[in-house]
Formats: structure tokens, C-alpha cells, sequence
């Protein structure tokens, strides 16, 4: 049996990715809400980081915050009042997507006026007028850093960042599919982790490897024929067309998926390897999460360099698959629908994040329909520290051995 | 003297506070109003909407409006949301949610069980995010249970000012509404009829208002329980006539008590403000014993979010301003500035915030509030803490352990 995992372990890596950053003096802006432009803190010679929560903070929030607030939000603060994020220039928090950030943004100002804070807010709709709605907020961003931070907007910056987001996309787009088809071609694990340490240094580094992996997973499926299957399904997810498809599928055993919003899927990875370990289950893997920093990350459309780079960028966020935090939860039921019965999902692991009411009243619904199509699923209550790991992992083991006994 | 400040019955002399007259007159308003529901929901046009919505269009669409959560309200007050909330639970809804959303679920699961049987089956579903981010997943999830088509009109959280951009995609969403209306309910959009019920809107506003600014004089002729009990009709009824039939009684029964010196309890020793939406279970317990301590909150930040009338203008464009400048929309200075001039202007001696679990978006920053309250009035202030309508989440001990202290500290 090998070593258990520590997710303390994975953020302890996640500092060392920033150090080259902190050394080198670089202007690094913090944020929260996954659907936030990167590209456009490029442009204005930021480098944007996501933050992440603290496993070991001592909760420092108490006498600002009540504990119904987002457990994610409570970590971050806790972490400003015990002054461990002071390497940042700025911190940009989300408008308009769940009522803990939006009044965190407040709750902050108010108690600790020093901090630069720059606020995005986001529409709910997806229509026009939200396109128009939103690329004028962008714009006004623009201008506030500007004016506050003194960071002019490069045309040339912000070509870059396209560019590179946009690859970082592309190739995760093409391991995400790959990993659909033919899961044991690369761990979850190592999945996560190559997102994750892109979104903590979104830079080339980052970039090669998820790169290099790429084309040692496309090597090995070109072998067994896979690649117009791979192109063909990325494509297909990325237009939301998948659903008529012939995906051949591998035959690899128990087959799970993961949905859930802001939680980290690093910790995820964590909890189901060693749960497996546990269990002492080889065959069984994630073949796909449906979370906020992979694949609603990772599927969101990449600005075109033609046009108003604003608009371009708004059009971007708005492409943003599966959000809860956008209307639309019959476009979204439909979507798991079609993941359901493509994917062949055997189970599947429902990660609540404590007071997150976007993707807390989403899954009632998600049950109902994984019990129609006779999805065998466990509800993970979680809060961002993975502060419960062992509980959580007893219970993950429970259900990987419950499924693979069924299967 | 008139009838409305005829001698209280003999029953009513020892009592520390004071019942309003106008209250038979509003059981017979709201009880027409649930009928009305009901008539309406048979006919293909009961509309459920939210407390900030701008419901002036759907009812120039002759459509009904029902209120979820003036029907969580009665939930709370019967005493029953413990077991409706349960219900919601047992379907998968967190018991971290909002214990308005989880009873209109858990009603809608159960109406058998339900106060009223529940509210009347909607034909369309309409949430307008200026109060909470809320309301959106929760209609759509009741949505998912009836097949009530939902529309959203999205008021994105303001700083300061309303900008020309916020303004244009409000009055788009203000715009797709009446589309959606008119394909809905195969109703065509009529203008006239519109200004028509935004001008009884605005009468039933104004009547409104001027009752809450009564409670300036001392003594206040209206408690808090008298406020929210009494601000059914501007919520559900806003735009009607019916409205304006009780606001105008009511208001002569406010009036009168002021002339005569009378006010909401007995003997008026400290005047306090509330803030958030009341403890519905046990609304007047809570109000009235303190009543007996001499305690009257002539102010609070709750009803007074429906004192603001639709400017004169182009009638979308100014349904527009009012509905996105509410304060809850509005982030934590403009809550801080309004609580500041309530203080003020109604002359009171502290403050309670109450900390609903439910309501984040009310809720959270109330201990940055609190401080600053103070520091910019002078006057000190508690949290207390719980939820509207889950009495489980109420301690009703600590609660009146923590308002007794703050009431030492002002006499």
C-alpha cells in the first residue's frame, strides 16, 4: 500500500510555484472567481494568480465574518488578516456571482483600506445586452488599474496572454478528451495538477508541460487510432454538440465523474487517490470533473484577436460551460444529460462546498437525474480546507467499494 | 373622537402595546388577496414573484402576483418551518440555504401540509435579483418541480452611482419581461396601462411612506411588528387599488395616533432600529416583550425598501432606476449611510442587527455595520443572531441575553 497523500503537501508546492514571481519583484494580482480575464491583467503587466485556501490558517474571520458565509471566502480572509497574502499588488473580487463574495468584497474594504481591491462584475444572463453589459464593465477595469495602479493597457501585452491562455486551452482541452476516451492515459492526479499550477503562474513554464503531456498522451493514442475520436470530441464539447457522437470509449472499469463549483480539484484528486489505496481498487478513475477550475475553466472559449479586445473577452466569459452562477439550469441539466449517457458514468462523487448557494441548490437536481439514469453517487459536504480529509476519505471508500461490488 | 382611537377594550388597557385598528381591515385585504391567488391561478394568471421585483408590469399584463416570500412569512408564523424546510431537505436541499427558498420548495413538494395548502400553482416564475443572488437558483429549482417558465430580471450589484451601461441592461431585461409577458399570457403590452398602475404604485407608496415617517414623533405610533405585519399589501398588492383602499385607512389610523399623542406600546422609554427581516415565528412575542421593557423601534431598514416611488420619466427607464437602487443592491456603504440618517432622523437611542443565517447577502458585513454605526452616530448597537423562518436557528435565550445588555447600556 503506498503513502497516503496530503493536500498540505500540494499547497506547500503551490508557494514554491510563486517564489521565482515574489523574487523577481513581479506585480501579481490575486483572484477568486474562475471566469476572471486573464488576459486582461496581462495587458496591463499583472500577473494574475489564483488564490487558494489555507489548510492550516487559523481562523481569523470571526469578528468580521459569520460562519454562513462561503467557507472559501472565510480561508481567504482569514489568510489577509493574518497578513500571509501581502505579496499581491491587488486582489479583483467578483460582482453579481454569489452574495458571500459580493459582500466579502465589502466586508474587506472596509477592514483593510490599504489593500487594492478592483471589482468585476459579472451579468447573469448571456444575451446581448449582457455582452454589452459586461464589455463595458471590462472596459471601466481597464481604466481603473490605469488610473490606480498606474499600469497602462499593451496591445502587445495582451496578444501575448491570448495566445498563451489560449493554448494552455487547447492542449488541456485536448487531454480532458483524451482522458474521456481513455482514462489510464493520464492520472486525474497528474490532470489536476497541471491546471493548477498553470492557474497559480499562468506563464510558458506552466504551459510546456501541460504541452508535453499532451504529446505524450497524443503519441500513445495515436497508436490505437484515437486521435480524430479525441479532436472530435473536444470540438464536440467545446460546441456542446457531443451529445450524437460515437465515442470509443475504454473499457477500463468503473467509470467516475465529479461535479462541484470553487472546490479545488487538486484536494479531490488527493482524497480519491487515497481512498482507492484504501479500498485497494486499481481499475476505478475519474474520467471527468465538471468543477469550476478544470473543465469550466478549461472549456470556456478563448478571445479572438480580432475585433474590440473587451468585447472579445466578455464574449469569452460568457461562453463559460455548466456555471451555476449563470441563469440557464435546464441548458445545464440537458448537458449532464448528454455527459451521462456518453460518458457512460457509473458514478458519481457530488462535492458541496459549505455555503456555496450557486452549486448548493443545483444538486437536488443533479441526484434526480443520476438516479433516473441509475448513477450510483455520493455527496462529499466540504469545506476548502479538506479539514475533514479522513472522514471524507472513509466515506469516498465506502462508495468506491459499494460501486465496484455492484459492477 | 374618531372610531380608530375609540377607549382599547378593557383587555387590551393592561397590555404594554397597542393593536392597530387597521388590522381587521388588512386580514380582509390579504384574505381577498389569497382568493385572488387562487382565481387567478385557475385562469392561467398567477405570476409568483420576488419581494424586489418590478411587479408594476406584471400586473398592467393583468396578470395576479403571488409572493413566495410573504408566503414564507406565514410560514414562519404558523410555526411551521421547521417541517416545511424538511421537506425541501429530504429532496437534497442543503439546510444551509435560505429558509425562505427551502419552504416555498418544501411547500410546493407538500402543499397538503402547508399553511393555506400552499401558494396557487404559477404559470410563470419572476425573480429579480436586487435583493439576492438567491432567487434565481431557487425559482429556477421551483421551476424544475411545476414547469413554470422562469424570467430573471438581472440587476447587477452597483458602487455608488448608477452608470449609463447598468441603466441600458436593466431597461433591455425590463424590455425582454414585457416580451416575455406578452407571449406567455398572449397579452398585448399597453403603455397607458402601465403608467396607470405605476401611478397606483406610487400612491400606495406615498401613503406608505408617510406612515413610516410618522413614527418620527415620539411617541411612535407604530412598533416593528406593526411595520411588517402591515407592509403585506405595498409588497403584494403595489400597483392595485386595493392597496391604496388600505394604506389610506391605515395611514388615517397612524395619523390620528400622533394627533392624539397615542403610541405603538404603553410607555416609550428607549427607541431602537431594526435591521433585517424579523424572526417571523415569533414576531410578536419578541417585539412585545421588549414592548413591556419599554423598548419601541420606530424605524427599520426593512420596510422602508418599499418607500421609494417610480421617478417621473420614461416609464421603462424609470422603473429601471428605482428597482436597481435599492439599497440591498446597493453594497454595505449605502446600507451604513441609510441605517446612519435612520438613526438620526428618527432620533433613536441604539440599534439591533439581526443576523439571519438565511440571507447572506443582508447579513454578511453586519459586524463591520455595527462598528461603524457607532462610530459615525454615537449610539451602540448588538447582533443578535438566528434565522426568519427555521426556528431552529433561533436561540431565544442569548437573543434577549444580548438585548437586555445593550438596553442597561442606554438607561
Amino acid at each position: 500500500m503506498s503513502d497516503t497523500l496530503s493536500y498540505d503537501t500540494l499547497v506547500a508546492e503551490r508557494h514554491q510555484y510563486l517564489q521565482p514571481l515574489i523574487a523577481a519583484e513581479d506585480h501579481i494580482i490575486g483572484y477568486i472567481y474562475p471566469h476572471t480575464p486573464l488576459e486582461l491583467f496581462f495587458a496591463h503587466q499583472l500577473i494574475p494568480t489564483l488564490l487558494w485556501a489555507e489548510p492550516k490558517i487559523p481562523g481569523a474571520y470571526e469578528a468580521s465574518l459569520q460562519t454562513f458565509c462561503c467557507a472559501y471566502s472565510r480561508n481567504l480572509f482569514s489568510q489577509r488578516a493574518k497578513n500571509q497574502l501581502t505579496n499581491l499588488t491587488a486582489i479583483v473580487f467578483p460582482g453579481g456571482t454569489c452574495d458571500s463574495l459580493q459582500n466579502l468584497g465589502d466586508v474587506w474594504q472596509a477592514r483593510f483600506p490599504e489593500d487594492t481591491l478592483l471589482r468585476l462584475t459579472y451579468p447573469v444572463a448571456q444575451d446581448e445586452a449582457a455582452l454589452t453589459y459586461l464589455t463595458e464593465e471590462l472596459q471601466n477595469l481597464s481604466n481603473y488599474i490605469e488610473v490606480t495602479l498606474g499600469h497602462k493597457f499593451s496591445v502587445e501585452k495582451y496578444n501575448e496572454a491570448v495566445a498563451l491562455i489560449a493554448e494552455f486551452r487547447a492542449a488541456t482541452q485536448f487531454i480532458t478528451a483524451a482522458r474521456l476516451i481513455k482514462p489510464e492515459c493520464l492520472s486525474y492526479t497528474k490532470y489536476t495538477k497541471l491546471i493548477r499550477q498553470f492557474l497559480t503562474v499562468p506563464g510558458p513554464q506552466a504551459l510546456q508541460l501541460i504541452e508535453q503531456t499532451a504529446i505524450e498522451v497524443q503519441s500513445e493514442l495515436r497508436q490505437e487510432q484515437l486521435i480524430p475520436s479525441v479532436e472530435a470530441l473536444r470540438y464536440g464539447l467545446l460546441q456542446n454538440t457531443f451529445d450524437d457522437l460515437t465515442i470509443p470509449l475504454s473499457k477500463q472499469g468503473p467509470r467516475i465523474m465529479v461535479i462541484g463549483g470553487m472546490i479545488d480539484p487538486e484536494g479531490i484528486a488527493v482524497l480519491f487517490e487515497n481512498a482507492k489505496t484504501s479500498a485497494d481498487i486499481e481499475s476505478v478513475e475519474i474520467v471527468m470533473d465538471l468543477l469550476s477550475f478544470t473543465y469550466r475553466t478549461v472549456f470556456t472559449s478563448s478571445p479572438s484577436l480580432q475585433g474590440n479586445p473587451f468585447q472579445e473577452l466578455a464574449q469569452s466569459i460568457l461562453s463559460a460551460p455548466a456555471e451555476p452562477t449563470q441563469e440557464g439550469l435546464p441548458n445545464r441539466l440537458q448537458f449532464l444529460r448528454h455527459v451521462f449517457d456518453q460518458f457512460k458514468i457509473d458514478g458519481l462523487i457530488i462535492c458541496e462546498q459549505s455555503f456555496c448557494d450557486p452549486d448548493q441548490f443545483e444538486v437536488p437536481d443533479m441526484l434526480k437525474l443520476a438516479e433516473k439514469k441509475k448513477i450510483f453517487t455520493v455527496r462529499l459536504p466540504l469545506d476548502p480546507e479538506f479539514s475533514d480529509q479522513a472522514r471524507i476519505e472513509g466515506r469516498l471508500q465506502s462508495f468506491l467499494e459499494t460501486l465496484t461490488a455492484r459492477r | 373622537m374618531s372610531p380608530e382611537t375609540s377607549p382599547a377594550p378593557s383587555e387590551e388597557r393592561e397590555k404594554a402595546y397597542r393593536k392597530l385598528y387597521t388590522s381587521k381591515l388588512l386580514r380582509e385585504t390579504m384574505t381577498l388577496h389569497i382568493l385572488s391567488t387562487k382565481t387567478a391561478s385557475q385562469e392561467g394568471r398567477l405570476v409568483w414573484v420576488t419581494s424586489g421585483f418590478p411587479v408594476e408590469i406584471p400586473v398592467a399584463f393583468n396578470t395576479v402576483a403571488a409572493y413566495p416570500e410573504q408566503y414564507g412569512a406565514i410560514v414562519g408564523s404558523e410555526k411551521c418551518g421547521p417541517l416545511l424546510c424538511g421537506f425541501a431537505e429530504e429532496l437534497g436541499f442543503s439546510q444551509e440555504l435560505c429558509s425562505y427558498a427551502r419552504s416555498s420548495i418544501g411547500s410546493v413538494q407538500q402543499p397538503e401540509q402547508s399553511p393555506l395548502t400552499g401558494l396557487p400553482k404559477p404559470q410563470a416564475l419572476l425573480a429579480c435579483n436586487n435583493i439576492c443572488g438567491t432567487v434565481l437558483p431557487w425559482y429556477e429549482a421551483v421551476s424544475e418541480m411545476t414547469g413554470a417558465p422562469v424570467y430573471l430580471v438581472d440587476t447587477p450589484p452597483l458602487e455608488g452611482e448608477q452608470p449609463p451601461h447598468h441603466l441600458a441592461y436593466v431597461k433591455s431585461n425590463l424590455n425582454g419581461l414585457i416580451e416575455f409577458m406578452s407571449q406567455t399570457f398572449n397579452h398585448e403590452y399597453d403603455e397607458k396601462q402601465l403608467l396607470q398602475v405605476a401611478k397606483l404604485s406610487n400612491d400606495a407608496v406615498n401613503l406608505w411612506t408617510k406612515a413610516l415617517e410618522a413614527c418620527k414623533n415620539k411617541p411612535s405610533p407604530l412598533n416593528c411588528a406593526d411595520r411588517f405585519i402591515s407592509m403585506a399589501p405595498i409588497v403584494s398588492l403595489r400597483g392595485t387599488q386595493q392597496a391604496i383602499n388600505f394604506y389610506e385607512t391605515f395611514f388615517a389610523e397612524v395619523e390620528e395616533r400622533v394627533k392624539q399623542g397615542i403610541g405603538a406600546i404603553r410607555e416609550e422609554r428607549v427607541r431602537l432600529l431594526w435591521d433585517n427581516i424579523p424572526p417571523w415565528f415569533t414576531i410578536y412575542d419578541f417585539f412585545n416583550t421588549l414592548a413591556k421593557q419599554g423598548v419601541v423601534f420606530p424605524a427599520d431598514s426593512y420596510t422602508h425598501a418599499w418607500s421609494a416611488a417610480i421617478p417621473r420619466g420614461e416609464i421603462i427607464e424609470s422603473i429601471a432606476k428605482v428597482y436597481s437602487n435599492v439599497y440591498l443592491n446597493k453594497g454595505l456603504s449605502a446600507k451604513i449611510d441609510k441605517m446612519c440618517s435612520l438613526i438620526k432622523d428618527y432620533d433613536l437611542d441604539g440599534f439591533v442587527l439581526f443576523s439571519v443565517r438565511s440571507c447572506k447577502r443582508y447579513s454578511i458585513g453586519q459586524m463591520v455595520t455595527k462598528e461603524e454605526i457607532t462610530r459615525r452616530t454615537g449610539v451602540p448597537g448588538v447582533i443578535i443572531e438566528g434565522d426568519m423562518v427555521d426556528s431552529q436557528q433561533y436561540n431565544e435565550a442569548q437573543a434577549k441575553t444580548r438585548i437586555e445588555a445593550l438596553i442597561e447600556m442606554i438607561v
